[in-house]
């Protein structure tokens, strides 16, 4: 299981988490905003967003930024 | 000495004087800003006493940092926030209410929204601790206003670790986090109390939490009938930014002034009659609200099971409601003389609660 939070939001993702009693609960760490990005941002940022998923997951190098792959 | 001292559990310090305990307090993140009343052993034990419940007893544990809320917490924030020992059955049972899951109070505590429990308090109990309800009921000046809506404040932030910036991650804020606290106007009401409506009986007191933005004021002077003051606040409600729009949970709040609540009266409306036309009318243009935020209105009101009722079955719907259903609004009467009445626009994402003072609870749930 992962959880994903910006890197805003990423210290009370902890604390959550924390205090949920999940502690190594595996959060994704993507870059604050995700509103107001327009169509092109959006779809960068949905890949940037996969590959800090599978990051987590241990699948896959992470990389911060990316350009879509279609 | 008072045998309840000794089984007290929280960390005591010693300081050499009040402004080095505020600094102490301060330094620590438990405080909401303002000058509190030292919690002594003393005073907690007191307070402890007052609630009718062991020290130990514990209500629940408060998110998003789970502090677990027993009543000798609840006390030493009470104490804190300037309360008097015998709000503390009132304190303890609004909590265990704010704590029922149904409230989802880790989203209330940490969402960007300015949102925040507003207390409720309604039947005999209500006027038996001075909860204001007359004129100013907003307003600074009652203690039990200000205090019991403080004591909240503080448990939301020293046992929940709502701290502005990091538990509490609201982009703005609002005053209404300082205190939130009302009673019903119930001498001045035209219909029957809130809270027999909602089902309770009339010797029941109750309390309602709702997590509402901050009263936004509806001026009318010139009104002469029902019709005519509902038109004005059914637009004052229709605004683009408001979170009810969503329609996930909508339960936002009519404040009524009285001189309001008795002109519609007079027109032989009923409450159920004022939340059907505020459902029917409190609906904000297509060309008030941006094209992305409709598209995304547009999806969270797929699931709507009303959506073609309400004209919201198309990506561009003429008209978006405030609620989806007339029940969704609760219209309560609070206030003193002049044209003046208020909503609380709802966070929209979990119900508002009721409870009964005392054993049994008897919850219910709006929106």
């Amino acid at each position: 299981m992962v959880a994903v939070a910006t890197d805003e939001f990423i210290q009370l993702a902890r604390m959550i988490s924390s205090a949920s009693g999940l502690r190594d609960l595996r959060i994704a760490v993507i870059p604050h905003p995700l509103g107001g990005l327009k169509p092109a941002e959006a779809r960068t940022r949905g890949v940037v967003v996969a590959r800090a998923v599978l990051s987590a997951l241990g699948m896959q190098e992470e990389e911060t930024t990316g350009e879509p792959d279609h | 000495m008072s045998p309840t001292i000794d089984r007290l559990t929280s960390e005591r310090f010693d300081v050499d004087g009040y402004y080095e305990l505020l600094d102490l307090l301060e330094a620590r993140g438990l405080t909401d800003g303002l000058p509190v009343v030292p919690p002594t052993p003393e005073l907690v034990a007191a307070f402890v006493e007052a609630s009718g419940h062991e020290p130990d007893h514990s209500v629940g544990h408060m998110p998003p940092a789970m502090g677990n809320a027993t009543v000798e917490k609840i006390a030493v924030n009470a104490v804190m926030a300037g309360c008097r020992p015998d709000y503390m059955p009132l304190l303890v049972d609004a909590v265990a209410l704010l704590l029922d899951p149904r409230f989802k109070l880790v989203s209330v505590q940490t969402t960007t929204h300015p949102c925040t429990p507003m207390l409720l308090v309604h039947g005999p109990e209500a006027e038996r601790l001075g909860i204001n309800s007359g004129a100013g009921v907003f307003s600074p000046g009652h203690r039990a206003n200000a205090t019991i809506g403080r004591a909240i404040r503080l448990l939301l932030i020293c046992v929940g670790g709502a701290v502005p910036g990091s538990g509490d991650r609201a982009t703005q804020g609002t005053p209404a986090k300082y205190t939130y606290c009302v009673a019903e106007n119930e001498r001045e009401s035209p219909w029957e109390p809130l809270r027999v409506a909602q089902g309770y009986a009339r010797e029941d007191s109750v309390v309602t939490i709702a997590a509402l933005e901050a009263p936004h004021n509806i001026n009318d002077h010139g009104a002469t009938s029902a019709e005519e003051i509902l038109t004005t606040i059914a637009g004052a409600m229709a605004q683009s930014g408001a979170n009810d729009l969503s329609l996930e949970r909508p339960n936002p709040f009519l404040f009524l002034g009285p001189e309001h609540a008795t002109l519609i009266a007079d027109d032989g409306w009923s409450r159920a009659d004022v939340q059907e036309f505020i459902w029917r009318k409190a609906r904000v243009p297509r060309e008030r609200i941006s094209q992305g935020k409709r598209t995304w209105l547009h999806g969270v009101h797929l699931s709507l099971a009303n959506r073609v009722e309400l004209g919201l079955d198309r990506a561009d719907a003429e008209a978006y409601p405030i609620v989806a259903r007339p029940e969704q609004l609760t219209v309560v009467v609070l206030g003193g003389p002049g044209m003046h009445s208020s909503w609380g626009s709802s966070f929209a994402q979990l119900p508002s609660l009721s409870r009964r003072l005392g054993t049994p609870a008897d919850v219910r749930t709006t929106g």
